[in-house]
Order: C-alpha cells, then sequence, then structure tokens
C-alpha cells in the first residue's frame, strides 16, 4: 500500500493503519532497534512508534512516512537507552554513544543544547559531505548498522568503513568547535 | 554537550538525509561524473539510470594481474589503455568504444569454450561413473551432494587441466560441478544467463523508481521475496516445521563419553602459541601472530616483523610488499613456519593511497569519487631465510576481503563483490573483452559461467576460490554466490554459508552447504531452518552432518531449539522450546555433545546428548547468575567460560567473570570454579572475537583483554590465569596500561618459549612466564 493510503487509514482512525504500517515497514523499524537496543526492547520501541502514529497522525500529516516513523522509532531507542543506563542495565550492543563521544569538542560547553538546532547544524554538515561518507555516517549513527553490515551493504572492506567513520568524526568535531560548542 | 546531545540531535536532522540512507545500494562501483558530463547524462538519460544502470567498466587490473594468461591480459590492457583515454578525456565512464571494437572479435569464443568445459565436465563424470568405487565410495554415492564433493582431486582436477590446456579458447576461473544448490540456487547456463537476470533486476528497479521516486526502500537488506522466493521459502519452512519434536530425556549419563577438542598442532608442540581457532586443522588468519621466532604483526597498514628470537622483543622490521602485491590496507596474515600470507586489499592504482596514515591525514581527499572497484590481495613470502621473507607471488581476487581459511598449503580466500549490469546490448556484453570487464575475477581470469550461482535477486555475492600458496596464481577453483550478505562457517569437509531472511514476519536462517576437498569446491545442499544463529559457535560440521543452534528473536518469547541435518541438509532431529524467553549465548559442540548457554537474568548451562541423530536429547542443566559468552573446551571433563557476573535480581553487571565447569558428568554440571573480576568490563575478545582469546591447555593459561575500572578512568588490562583443581583460577598476569589506548582493544596474547607476549599495533611487552606459581614479571627493553 503506498504512504498517501496508510496515511489517510489513519487520518479515518481506521486501525488497519497499524496492520499496513507494521506490514510495510515493521522489520526495517525493528532491525534498526536491534542494532542499539535488545530485542525486547527493539519490539517495545516499535510497538511506542505505532502508538505515537496512531496518537499523532492526525493532526500530523508526515511527508515521507518513513522518515517520519524512523525518527520516531530512534527517538524512542535513545529514550530506552537512557533509561538503561540510568539503571545501569548494558542493554546497549552498540558501542555507538561511545563512538560519538569522538566528536565531542575536547572542551565542551555544559550549557543545555538545543538538540532541533543541533539537527540543523548536523542536516547542514552532513549534507556537505561527499554521499558515501554520507551514507556511513548515517548508516552507523542514525540507523545504528554494524561496521560489518554496512561494509557488506556498500560491497567495501570494513577498514574501509573505519577509516571513514574515523575521518567523519574528526571533521565533525572540528566543525563543532567552530560552531560555538565548545567553550 | 554530552554524546546523547549529539544522539538527540541527529533525530532532527532532515528527512531526506534520513531517506537518502535507507535507500537501496548502488552497489560500490560508484560513477565518476564530471559536472558537465554529469549534466548531459541526467538530461539524457534520466536520473534513475544514473541510480541504477550506468557503470563504468572493470579497471582495476594491475600489472601483476596481468602477467599470467595471455588470453585475459590482451583484454586487460586494452582495457586499461582505454581507460587512460578516457581518463584523459576526462568523460564519463562509460566502456570504452575502443576496447569494444577490439572485443567483438572473440565474441563466438564463449559459448565454444563453455560448451568444450560441459563437455570436459561430462567426460570426466562418466569417467567417474565407470571407476570401480570402493565402500567409501558407495556410502558417499548415496547423496547427491556428496557426489559433488567425490568430484574433489578426479574429475574436476582433469577438467581444471584441460581447460588450462585448451589452445585459443578462453580461459575462466572455477571448475564447473553440480548444478544445483538447493532448489534456490543454481549454476548458470552461460554469460547470457547472468545477463538477462541482472538486466531483469534492473528494470524492476526502473519500474519501482518510476512509480515512486521518493519512497525509501531498505529491503535489500534482508531481499524483497519474489513470488517465487516466498513460495520456496515457504515450502523450507514447511519442511523444516515438520521436524521430529525430541523424544523423551535419555538415562541419566549413559553413553556420553566426553571427547575434548584442542587446537595444538607442531607449532604449540614447538612451544609457541596459535591462533583460536574455529575448526581444528582450519587455519584462520589474524592480525597479530607467531611462528616462535619473530611476532608478525599487522600495523600502520603494513606488516612488522619482530624478533623474539633471544625471548624478548629484538629488531623491528617492515615487511617490504612488492609494488605488484601493493595493498592500501592489510587485514590480516597467516604464518606457519615456512611460509607468511600477507592478506589485504586496494583501490585502483590511480587512487591508491600508500599507508593507512595518508587516508587518514589525506583530509581534503575523497577517496570515494572514483570508481571503487576493490580488489583482495594474497601476498606470499616464504619464510625460510630467517628474518629475510623472500617475496614468491601473489593472488588478486575481485572484491573487498571477507574472511579466509588455510588448510595445508591450500588458501580458500572469499571476497565480497557484485556483478553489475554492463551498459550494453547483451551480445555486446558476451564478447571476451566485455566480460572482463563486469564478470568478477580470481587472478585476472573471469569467474566461469557455470561457477556463478544465481537465484531470484542479484543484488551482490561472495566469490570463494581456492588457491595454493606456494603458487598463488593458479586458481585451482572459484565459485560465486549472489547472496546479500552472509556469515561463514567452514568446517573440515565443507564450508557453510548462511544467512537470516524475514518472510511475512518470521525469522529463519538459509544455510548453503559448499563441500570442499583439497581446493575444489562444489555446490552441496542448501536448507532453511527457523530462528537465528546467534553465536558463531552455535553451528557446527561433524562427519559431514551439521548442528545448529538456533533462536528466535520473539520478544516476549524468545525460543531456542537445537537441529540436526545430515549431509544433505535435510533435518533428522531436533530438540524444541529450550530456555523458553531466554536467548542462547555461547555453545560449543564437544563429540556427541552440545554445550550451550542461554541467558536472562540467569545463565543455564545446557548439555544435550547428539549421538542418535534422530533423537538428540537434553540431559542436564546447571543454573548460577551471570553468563558466558565464550566456551572453550579444557580437558576431556572441563569447559572454560568467560562472561559476565550480574546480579540475578536486577540484571547488574558485576564484571568479568570465569567459571570452570565439570562436565565429566553431564547430566550434573557443576560449577567446579568461579571466579569474578569485580569492575572489569568485557572487550571484543569477550564479546565476539574469539582470535583475540588465548587457550592453551597444554601451557595451562588462557588469556583476554579487559576494560579495568582504576579509579574514574576506564584502563585496557590484559589478562593471563591458569586454573587447577586445587586453587581454581590463578592470576598470572594483570598488565594495566597507564593510560587510554584504543589500539589495546585489539591485542594478542602470545607465548613462544618461557616469554609471554601482549602485542597490539604499535607495542609488545613481554614477561617471564617463570616456572613456579607467581605471577610473571615484566623483561624490560
Amino acid at each position: 500500500m503506498e504512504d498517501l493510503e496508510i496515511i489517510e487509514l489513519y487520518w479515518k482512525r481506521d486501525e488497519s493503519a497499524i496492520d499496513e504500517t507494521a506490514a510495510k515497514y515493521g522489520e526495517r523499524l525493528l532491525r534498526m532497534g536491534k542494532n542499539m537496543v535488545t530485542p525486547e526492547d527493539a519490539e517495545e520501541c516499535v510497538n511506542d512508534t505505532y502508538l505515537a502514529a496512531w496518537n499523532q497522525i492526525p493532526p500530523t500529516r508526515p511527508s515521507c512516512l518513513f522518515a517520519w516513523l524512523a525518527k520516531v522509532c530512534r527517538n524512542a531507542i535513545c529514550h530506552r537507552i537512557s533509561w538503561m543506563q540510568a539503571k545501569k542495565r548494558n542493554a546497549v550492543t552498540m558501542p555507538l554513544e561511545e563512538e560519538l563521544a569522538e566528536c565531542l569538542p575536547s572542551s565542551t560547553t555544559e550549557e543545555e543544547v538545543d538538540a532541533r538546532e543541533l539537527g540543523r547544524f548536523l542536516s547542514v554538515f552532513l549534507e556537505g559531505l561527499p554521499r558515501e561518507k554520507r551514507l556511513f555516517f548515517m548508516r552507523r549513527y542514525w540507523f545504528g548498522d554494524s561496521i560489518a553490515d554496512i561494509a557488506g551493504r556498500f560491497g567495501v572492506g570494513e577498514s574501509k568503513v573505519k577509516v571513514t567513520l574515523h575521518r567523519t568524526r574528526e571533521q565533525l568535531k572540528r566543525e563543532l568547535e567552530k560552531e560555538g560548542y565548545a567553550q | 554537550m554530552t554524546e546523547k546531545d549529539l544522539m538527540e540531535g541527529l533525530n532532527h536532522i532532515e528527512d531526506s538525509l534520513i531517506e537518502e540512507a535507507a535507500a537501496p545500494v548502488r552497489h560500490r562501483r560508484f560513477l565518476r561524473l564530471p559536472a558537465a558530463a554529469a549534466a548531459v547524462l541526467v538530461l539524457g538519460a534520466g536520473i534513475y539510470a544514473a541510480a541504477f544502470g550506468l557503470f563504468p567498466p572493470h579497471k582495476n587490473m594491475s600489472s601483476g594481474d596481468q602477467v599470467l594468461m595471455k588470453e585475459s591480459s590482451a583484454g586487460e590492457e586494452a582495457d586499461m589503455a582505454a581507460y587512460e583515454a578516457d581518463q584523459a578525456d576526462d568523460d564519463v565512464d562509460l566502456i570504452p568504444e575502443a576496447a569494444m571494437q577490439e572485443a567483438a572479435a572473440g565474441e563466438a569464443a564463449v559459448p565454444e569454450a563453455e560448451e568444450w568445459e560441459e563437455a570436459a565436465f561430462q567426460e570426466a563424470e562418466a569417467q567417474e561413473e565407470a571407476a570401480e568405487p570402493d565402500a567409501g565410495d558407495m556410502k558417499e554415492a548415496a547423496a547427491p551432494e556428496t557426489e559433488a564433493a567425490a568430484l574433489t582431486g578426479k574429475i574436476a582436477q582433469q577438467s581444471a587441466a584441460k581447460t588450462l590446456e585448451k589452445d585459443g579458447g578462453p580461459v575462466r576461473a572455477g571448475i564447473a560441478g553440480r548444478k544445483e544448490l538447493g532448489e534456490d540456487y543454481h549454476a548458470a547456463a552461460d554469460y547470457g544467463e547472468i545477463y538477462d537476470l541482472l538486466k531483469a533486476e534492473r528494470d524492476a528497479r526502473e519500474e519501482q523508481f518510476t512509480d515512486s521516486i521518493a519512497a525509501p526502500e531498505d529491503l535489500a537488506v534482508t531481499g524483497t521475496v519474489s513470488t517465487t522466493g516466498t513460495e520456496a521459502a515457504a515450502e523450507d519452512l514447511a519442511v523444516m516445521g515438520t521436524a521430529p519434536a525430541a523424544a523423551a530425556a535419555k538415562e541419566a549419563g549413559t553413553g556420553a563419553e566426553v571427547s575434548t577438542v584442542t587446537y595444538a598442532g607442531n607449532e604449540e608442540a614447538a612451544g609457541y602459541s596459535v591462533t583460536n581457532v574455529m575448526t581444528e586443522g582450519v587455519d584462520e588468519s589474524d592480525i597479530i601472530r607467531t611462528d616462535g621466532k619473530y611476532i608478525y604483526r599487522v600495523s600502520r597498514g603494513g606488516v612488522s616483523m619482530t624478533d623474539i628470537r633471544d625471548g624478548k622483543p629484538g629488531e623491528t622490521i617492515t615487511l617490504d610488499i612488492p609494488e605488484e602485491a601493493a595493498m592500501d590496507t592489510v587485514e590480516e596474515l597467516y604464518v606457519d613456519g615456512s611460509s607468511l600470507v600477507v592478506l589485504g586489499w586496494r583501490l585502483p592504482q590511480q587512487e591508491s593511497f600508500s599507508t593507512w596514515d595518508d587516508v587518514l591525514q589525506d583530509e581534503e581527499a575523497d577517496i570515494w569519487t572514483e570508481p571503487s572497484y576493490t580488489q583482495t590481495i594474497a601476498a606470499v613470502f616464504d619464510l625460510t631465510e630467517e628474518g629475510s621473507p623472500v617475496y614468491t607471488g601473489f593472488a588478486s581476487q575481485d572484491g573487498s576481503y571477507y574472511t579466509s581459511r588455510k588448510v595445508g598449503d591450500m588458501l580458500y580466500l572469499f571476497t565480497r563483490c557484485g556483478i553489475t549490469l554492463p551498459v550494453l546490448e547483451k551480445k555486446d556484453a558476451l564478447t571476451e573483452e566485455a566480460l572482463n570487464n563486469w564478470i568478477p575475477k580470481v587472478n585476472g581470469i573471469p569467474v566461469a559461467a557455470d561457477c556463478i550461482y544465481l537465484t531470484e535477486k542479484a543484488e551482490s555475492g561472495i566469490l570463494v576460490s581456492s588457491l595454493r600458496i606456494p603458487s598463488p596464481r593458479e586458481t585451482v577453483d572459484a565459485k560465486f554466490l549472489f547472496t546479500w550478505w552472509a556469515e561463514t562457517y567452514v568446517g573440515s569437509k565443507a564450508m557453510y554459508l548462511y544467512y537470516e531472511k524475514y518472510l511475512e514476519g518470521t525469522e529463519f536462517t538459509r544455510i548453503l552447504k559448499l563441500p570442499y576437498e583439497d581446493g575444489l569446491i562444489s555446490a552441496g545442499a542448501a536448507a532453511a531452518v527457523p530462528g537465528g544463529i546467534r553465536d558463531r559457535f552455535a553451528i557446527q560440521e561433524a562427519d559431514g552432518c551439521l548442528r545448529v543452534l538456533t533462536t528466535d528473536w520473539g520478544v516476549e518469547d524468545a525460543r531456542n531449539r537445537l537441529i540436526l541435518l545430515d549431509e544433505n541438509l535435510k533435518e533428522t532431529g531436533r530438540i524444541e522450546d529450550i530456555a523458553h524467553g531466554e536467548v542462547v549465548y555461547a555453545a560449543r559442540y564437544i563429540g556427541d555433545l552440545a554445550y550451550f548457554v542461554t541467558y536472562r537474568n540467569t545463565d543455564p548451562l545446557f548439555a544435550a546428548d547428539l549421538s542418535d541423530p534422530s533423537n538428540p536429547v537434553l540431559l542436564g542443566e546447571l543454573e548460577i547468575s551471570g553468563f558466558s559468552e565464550y566456551l572453550h573446551p579444557w580437558d576431556k571433563t572441563h569447559l572454560l567460560g568467560i562472561g559476565y557476573e550480574t546480579d540475578p535480581e536486577t540484571g547488574d553487571f558485576r564484571g568479568v567473570k570465569l567459571t570452570m565447569f565439570d562436565i565429566s558428568d553431564p547430566v550434573n554440571i557443576l560449577a567446579e570454579s568461579v571466579r569474578v573480576l569485580e569492575g572489569d568490563q568485557g572487550s571484543s575478545a569477550i564479546d565476539w572475537n574469539y582470535k583475540a582469546i588465548l587457550v592453551s591447555p597444554e601451557k595451562n593459561l588462557f588469556g583476554f583483554m579487559t576494560w579495568r575500572q582504576t579509579g574514574t578512568d576506564m584502563l585496557p588490562c590484559y589478562n593471563v590465569f591458569s586454573w587447577d583443581g586445587k586453587d581454581g583460577f590463578i592470576e598470572k598476569l594483570r598488565n594495566i596500561r597507564k593510560g587510554y589506548d584504543e589500539l589495546y582493544e585489539e591485542c594478542r596474547g602470545l607465548y613462544a618459549g618461557n616469554t609471554f607476549y601482549v602485542a597490539d599495533e604499535a607495542h609488545i611487552y613481554a614477561f617471564n612466564m617463570g616456572d613456579g606459581g607467581k605471577a610473571w614479571d615484566l623483561i624490560p627493553q
């Protein structure tokens, strides 16, 4: 079923919208979740996503349903990771945050970061990267793919993926410093 | 600002970035499009053509690749010349017209050669049938898959020899064998069939693209199951789902003689450590190895050799790899006392980087804007003269390095690569020179069409070849399979590729069996089993049969099962519903017994008797806190577990846990010794990289790396323990580095003589192992 038709089902408050969403995108969302949290938690996050879709559409009318769902799901995953870490449970199966920590300016501000503003900055940064660098970064830090998965997806060696990600993290760190995220 | 802020910030990026990253991948062969040419292309052919159809010719041939076969080198030279002209013109990367005109003359040779090879195969097959089979052959002849295996060393070798002797005909890599590989795979009849499949795939994509240009599709990872594929998969599931349930429990403790697995070979007998491998007799490459005289390390993109003949690190030299075998990055290596094999990859020469540092420091360079035809290289050195490795030759194989195995002097090389539809009409695409541009090659020679196994999808694939190390330019055999992604397990008789698929939300694992012997690789059977294989050691071959432990990824009702498959991958028996709600964390098969760990908040270690293939039986279970991530047979009555201690109530991690299980009675397994390294956190060694664990029961030691909480710092630490029944685990070494060092994550523990070494890419620390129970001393350098 086309995305527009699924969204229309949500607007009509037709519960089959959730079934159609799950049929079309459930597997992809679940896979993304499993990249970052345990399968059990991933399943919960995906279910939370369906619930959010039901509650937020309408009034929301996503221009791209998958991107919208993926964002909601990823947000749920991030919250789940925070919760698990607060509970000192080792739920995170990928060391994504540790890797991302390399991007942090050496002397960072302790002021609260506006996530939306940072998101806009990251969009500009990513759009300015060569396509392959951007895709590697997105697959790793947005979708949580393993290095091996990325290598397999793009048909390149794992070392190549590691080198490219390393360079991108270094570049992001410099850009964050320039942007004033350092004190 | 914290890493969490970054994670959250990423949640607010533009949708278009998410759509782009979720879209299917056009494989690895990126267009190099100057702006003007790109504009022309976009206007003339439409955006989708750039996305799905137009790929540059294959032009990654090195000079070294052109030395073996005249038949292929002519095409390569033409291709290279055309490419240089192409570069000079700064034009769009299309198949050079000049090369195509030259290629046209060879068009008719393809079917002729294939007919000839088929005739040779049939002739050899007839000879085999006429031969008087012995008792062993009779047994194998009962199964069609083993017929293929029986070709090894006999029929196919004849076919190979004839192939190479054929005058004037095109030379191909690979030896034709069994046509079918399960229900879903078959060998291509000719290159035209491969072309047709790729074209159908491309047309389907175009149609999809046209219908919904903005719709994000990420189905490639799991595969969009076609109607045919769905039916086949459903059949697979149906077959596997009707397996007999496990029978009632066997009488306790009877007949289950515990055997042991030891990987001690000549090397250990000679007094130095070897890489921890999955299958006895099947060597695996690693980043650091020793031959007792030198420590060989993958270091800064190359290889370094450190002299340890004096019982401590001496002079270190960098291996000089000749230009023809030059690599952009070395991945792993083998050393077996007489030879050193260095494995790595390179990009086309015009954009290669000499060292790892060049890549890291070349901030502005965009290594991806050029076509990236990664080529895997295996460079061979003779080690007869101590301290002076002599380069003897190299092998090249299209695709990025995936993994490898070494059995005797035979190297099995696995690379990931795709086959891309050439921008040519079919008749033009089948000319000899054109084939050189789009068919994957081993040692510069295209893989034979009937060694390329097709399925319903043609996204990407795995190319496996066999090469004799003393003469790496001579390809013994090669097989290519279209499969998006697959894990590899290599037993002593067959190699297995397995990958997960989903069908209507149900997860199953497809297994492809490729029997091998003395370099000959056959197409065997295929099967699908429910669930996914969670641990690398959860799959094992025994006497040609296969055992797998699988887990459904279900949330609240995770289910585990143990399935036994015969030589044809037909199920003979299974145990269902093991440890409901838990997940397999570690497994090990020892003789006819399977040991495996499942976990939720506590760690049951199960033992199962597999001696009756039709009636596997759970024998015993031990439940303790925490869980093991890695199991290793220690001796005939003990199993070593390395994992984590957790709070049974909360699941909180407390540290790294060592357990020695007494398995003398599989029905009543005991935890004989337990030691918790409080505050230590795991590493890749414990979590997944078994090659980073050193286990030597003969030397009574095992070692692995952890991250140790020291004050507010998390510092890398290499640990070595010994064990005895009286004192339990005895600490021999706790080598804590003073500062954070990421390199240490990839360190290895090795021993030679009475010295223990902890080596990473940049450092080697040596310790006197002494002769008593004392902790080891650091040897000053």
